[in-house]
């Protein structure tokens, strides 16, 4: 069935690729051309060439420190959800089949409901008369409402993205030929040895890219940081909205997405350079 | 290779791990049914009343069946047009698969914020409208990577060479893939319309910005309720969701498993 030069393939990808051309990159390009127009809260956008957007954001101290915040925030939440993470998928390796299956159920099935919910429930947590609060004043302590906070929206982030970490983790642990870790015992490594000298080694890709998928998903989440950081929490998504959508300020928006753009590019093709060389490969072989 | 007591205490952590994992949802349903006026957690009483709070705010039911027709539209889209890609770029050898294969799993890496606000804009410069239509092609555009994954895993785990039996016994292309291609990849089918019918129906970041006021989507609905509202009511439209999501995981698990969905063994 393989044929080559022939007019089946590019028969069967036109409707595909019609739809991405017009309404995947047709788009990008005009939101890159927004971003270089004129924007004045007179005349509203106009469009004549300007670098004034990327300007405000490069030179401007008030929107560097938010993109110097946006890098920070998804820096913090990636190593901290790779930590957590990986002991949970080391123990999938080892587990009992049953244990085993019960973990993959309670790590991924949160990835079934919208992460609206998800933030949302963090609310009930630590929020005003939260969880955290409750417990607090049952010990006697004050405090325990940090909405509004890093901590709440480092919390729900870690939340939302601990699957994709696990996941990511999880494979690359899989994908150890079980014989090395054996041959290493059987010259008498012991488990914690064994671990630090050949498991942990080997599975360091897998560590690589989830901090790098947990960096650009974090970076770019709109709905936690809205939800559990309050009016008042400055990340570039955040921003993007608020000048885009409330302001409609769209040139700024725009050169505001593509400041994000940029920072998730950077971490993907990273992850393609240092890792994989493309997620997709295994799944196309 | 590893101690009984090492196993269990990774264990235990695993199990604390879960507990963090779920801990939102759980809250999230357990304070839908508080008979309190505002939110408190635990929390108090018990009752069903701001499930019936719902049904005086038509605004939520609208928003569930806009939310409902546009992740069926969507998956069933992306799933057509995933299952052509795949079958291409599997099955056949042609100038610049490479670039074409790339441009279809573009969507895994752009922020659907992105996306979102690119589409809105290109809308509103070409004063086409905000409907279902455009919640719709959004939706089929980042849900369509998932679609060629989950057809091309089935391709490629299928044996190629029935196709082959059934071309030389005289069977055309088309009755090839109708009777032979179609029912062996038909689980990764199914898989591929339960999945994007979620990631639609879950979707925050696209529809954000292409909800206008007759289109707005259920997780749209409720990020705008709860930025300017602080009451339980919310609770109770999202336990609804989540009591839906795991039905459709119900649905998942009995064809081919949660984790096989993501790829773990």
């Amino acid at each position: 069935m393989r044929d080559r030069r022939h007019l089946v393939p590019y028969l069967l990808l036109l409707p595909p690729a019609l739809l991405f051309a017009v309404f995947f990159i047709w788009p990008l390009i005009t939101l890159t051309v927004i971003s270089f127009y004129d924007y004045s809260r007179m005349t509203g956008m106009v469009e004549v060439f300007t670098l004034k957007n990327y300007q405000r954001i490069l030179l401007d101290e008030f929107y560097l420190a938010i993109v110097g915040h946006t890098l920070q925030l998804a820096a913090t939440t990636a190593v901290l959800t790779v930590v957590i993470g990986y002991p949970v998928a080391l123990y999938l390796t080892v587990a009992r089949p049953r244990a085993r299956a019960a973990v993959i159920f309670f790590i991924l099935s949160p990835l079934m409901i919208s992460v609206i919910v998800r933030s949302f429930g963090w609310v009930m947590i630590v929020g005003p008369k939260g969880l955290l609060e409750t417990l607090l004043s049952a010990v006697g302590l004050p405090g325990g409402n940090i909405l509004h906070t890093e901590a709440a929206v480092l919390l729900g982030l870690v939340n939302v993205l601990l699957p994709f970490v696990v996941l990511s983790i999880a494979t690359a642990l899989q994908a150890i030929d079980p014989a090395v870790p054996l041959a290493a015992s059987s010259l008498g490594a012991s488990p914690w040895r064994n671990f630090l000298s050949v498991t942990l080694p080997l599975s360091l890709p897998g560590v690589l890219s989830g901090v790098l998928i947990a960096f650009s998903l974090a970076s770019s989440t709109f709905v936690t940081p809205a939800v559990l950081g309050g009016s008042q929490f400055k990340v570039l998504s955040t921003m993007l909205f608020q000048q885009a959508v409330v302001l409609q300020n769209w040139p700024f928006g725009a050169a505001l997405a593509i400041t994000l753009v940029l920072i998730v590019l950077m971490a993907v093709t990273l992850q393609f350079r240092l890792v994989e060389r493309g997620r997709y490969k295994a799944v196309f072989q | 290779m590893i101690t009984d007591r090492a196993r269990s205490v990774l264990g235990v952590y695993a199990a604390c791990v879960c507990a963090f994992a779920v801990l939102p949802v759980v809250a999230i349903v357990a304070e839908s049914f508080t008979a309190t006026n505002y939110l408190v957690f635990p929390p108090v009483g018990f009752s069903t009343r701001w499930y019936r709070a719902i049904f005086d705010r038509p605004e939520f039911i609208q928003s569930a069946w806009v939310s409902l027709v546009v992740a069926a539209g969507a998956s069933v889209a992306s799933t057509a047009l995933g299952t052509l890609c795949a079958i291409a770029l599997v099955r056949f050898e042609f100038l610049g698969r490479q670039a074409l294969q790339s441009l279809f799993m573009a969507p895994l890496s752009l922020p659907g914020l992105i996306l979102g606000l690119a589409l809105l804009q290109f809308f509103a410069v070409r004063n086409l409208p905000r409907d279902l239509t455009a919640l719709m092609i959004g939706h089929v555009i980042v849900t369509m990577p998932f679609a060629i994954r989950f057809v091309t895993v089935a391709l490629t785990g299928m044996n190629a060479s029935v196709e082959l039996a059934a071309q030389s016994l005289g069977a055309d292309r088309l009755t090839t893939f109708l009777k032979v291609t179609l029912p062996l990849i038909q689980a990764g089918i199914v898989a591929s319309l339960v999945f994007t019918f979620i990631l639609s129906f879950d979707d925050v970041a696209v529809s954000l910005f292409l909800s206008s006021a007759n289109a707005t989507t259920l997780p749209v609905r409720i990020y705008t309720y709860i930025d300017q509202n602080y009451d339980p009511l919310v609770t109770a439209v999202s336990a609804l969701i989540v009591f839906a999501a795991f039905l459709a995981l119900a649905l998942v698990e009995r064809i081919i498993g949660v984790g096989r969905l993501f790829g773990l063994r």
